[in-house]
């Protein structure tokens, strides 16, 4: 396919999905939408207060998946790495190390997510609750201790699997000498995986900070709010130039 | 990517398995594994690394295709 034909189609697809977002938002729109800001403001307090009043069984729930989801990982994760020290086959070998990356970035991933719903309950416990209790404290602190416990138990498990991986879990050190026991192909990835997350986040924190900007003519958002979307925007850029300049500056190899 | 590869014959030959290739590169088992499928290209070090252990020109492992092959 020529340049100019590949472009068009971009265009074309670009116009499809705006066409596409702005059906579905119309839909959206029309189904639930409605012009009072205050309905909209109301059904967010409703929320978040259903989620202080219920924030004691919300945190159990957030602890129990967590638990469970790092028991599957490490289990499954264990299972892999046992099949892989008496596997021959090449061909089963490469799709074990596959499934051994994906259950640790999913172990990762969704000890992530858990995190962010459990500071978010806890800091809303505080924030609209009036009451003190010792058990939300308690509460906080169990899934607190269950990440680091499997994230050790896990990264003891791929230092099993490939033992010239370095690197003591806990240490400050650690993801600077994990990172140089990595291989040039596993450097390169981390590399591909680091370059395409900046994008990413690039692209988040700045329409994050449009729309807070935007939210902010029609809602009570804050100027609060505008101000750590912008740091966060500002932060990522110097971090992102000065890591530029950092590495020209270093030899490559 | 244009790099053609001839690392199995040349690991069959001398009899050595992924994890043994790649442990006298100093490369994981993955990353052997990769070159084999042309889905990396190594670098310059690895490739005369593995020259080296294969005692044979590096040419004789890696053939550079022009767009012939796309």
């Amino acid at each position: 396919m020529s340049r100019k034909k590949k472009e068009k189609k971009g265009f074309l697809s670009m116009g499809g999905k705006i066409l596409l977002g702005a059906v579905i938002g119309g839909i959206i729109g029309y189904m639930f939408g409605d012009s009072d800001s205050t309905a909209v403001e109301e059904t967010a307090n409703y929320f978040l207060d259903m989620t202080v009043n219920a924030y004691r069984p919300v945190m159990i729930i957030v602890t129990l998946c967590m638990l469970l989801l790092n028991l599957l990982c490490f289990f499954k994760l264990r299972s892999c790495v046992l099949q892989a020290e008496g596997c021959k086959d090449e061909e089963k070998s490469d799709l074990l190390d596959d499934k051994i990356d994906l259950i640790s970035t999913l172990c990762l991933s969704g000890n992530g997510v858990f995190y962010i719903l459990l500071f978010f309950t806890y800091a809303l416990s505080y924030i609209r609750g009036d009451e003190t209790d010792i058990m939300k404290v308690f509460l906080f602190i169990v899934p607190v201790l269950i990440y680091p416990t499997f994230n050790i138990l896990i990264i003891n498990l791929l230092k099993r699997h490939d033992p010239s991986k370095k690197g003591v879990p806990g240490s400050v050190c650690f993801q600077k000498d994990w990172m140089e026991s990595c291989d040039e192909a596993e450097k390169m990835r981390t590399f591909r995986t680091s370059y395409q997350t900046n994008i990413a986040s690039c692209y988040i924190i700045s329409i994050g900070f449009c729309a807070t900007a935007i939210l902010a003519l029609f809602f009570p958002v804050g100027v609060f709010a505008l101000f750590i979307t912008a740091l966060m925007w500002l932060a990522q850029t110097i971090i992102t130039a000065y890591y530029d300049i950092k590495s020209k500056k270093e030899k490559m190899m | 990517m244009p790099l053609l590869n001839h690392m199995k014959e040349h690991r069959a030959r001398l009899g050595l398995n992924q994890a043994e290739l790649g442990k006298l590169a100093g490369v994981s088992r993955q990353t052997i594994s990769l070159i084999e499928r042309e889905d990396y290209s190594p670098s310059v070090t690895l490739a005369l690394k593995l020259a080296k252990i294969f005692g044979c020109p590096v040419e004789d492992i890696f053939e550079y295709l022009e767009e012939e092959r796309k």
